[in-house]
């Protein structure tokens, strides 16, 4: 499973992971950062994604994506709604 | 300029100058907390996002997403991504690849393969025209 749509930031991609998607496509941002800043620009923001998903591995004590995918995460709000209302169905 | 590809370039311009997220609903990602274990024993360096995604190695689980195709300025958008992308270590995709078909010689737009060897094309639009998928996702890959 590929999380796309709306993610942003690194923090994004790691949440998406932990959720079980293998993978996360990023369009927005990095086209915005192209227009800004050309290939450097992209290049860079790129890297800014890359650093944030690495500091959440860090921060959650996950060596690789295996861990990642099994680290503990706390669902709160309306996504939680979503799951307890859409289970079973 | 064909109506797909005005709408191409309407899409290009607009993503990348106006604030077209959600307004009243979002990902919901905000609603996700990861807790922090204090204790790991790791340090930066050993951390390894590495992963393998459609039989491509990448650096991390990421791939600059499905955009765009078609127009010149597309295609201009298309190589210098991918090349990022080739850089990176990461994947990358392809925009909706129905302008394609409905104007084969917009495939140049496509077209990324040179600047982006051993990247991860991913044929998009295929839902709705499933046969023409194979011969998009080969002449995306100039072979």
């Amino acid at each position: 499973m590929i999380a796309t749509g709306g993610v942003a930031t690194g923090l994004d991609v790691a949440k998406a992971i932990a959720l079980g998607a293998s993978a996360a496509g990023i369009a927005r941002p990095i086209l915005k950062a192209l227009r800004a800043g050309g290939r450097a620009g992209a290049s860079a923001a790129v890297d800014a994604i890359v650093r944030e998903l690495r500091a959440a591995m860090l921060l959650t004590g996950s060596r690789d994506l295996r861990a990642l995918a099994r680290a503990r995460r706390v669902i709160k709000g309306e996504l939680s709604l979503w799951i307890d209302q859409l289970a079973g169905h | 300029m064909s109506s797909i590809g005005q709408r191409k370039a309407d899409h290009l311009a607009i993503c990348a100058t106006e604030d077209v997220g959600f307004r009243e609903f979002s990902t919901l990602f905000q609603d996700v907390r990861l807790v922090h274990d204090a204790l790991a024993d790791l340090d930066e360096r050993t951390v390894d996002a590495s992963c393998t995604l459609l039989g491509k190695r990448l650096k991390a689980p990421l791939f600059i997403a499905a955009m765009t195709g078609g127009t010149d300025e597309a295609g201009e958008i298309n190589r210098e991504l991918a090349r990022v992308a080739e850089e990176k270590g990461v994947g990358f995709g392809l925009g909706s690849q129905r302008a394609m078909h409905v104007r084969p010689e917009s495939a140049a737009s496509y077209r990324v393969r040179d600047v982006a060897p051993s990247g991860t094309p991913s044929g998009t639009g295929a839902s709705r025209r499933p046969r023409a998928s194979r011969s998009s996702l080969r002449s995306a890959s100039g072979r």
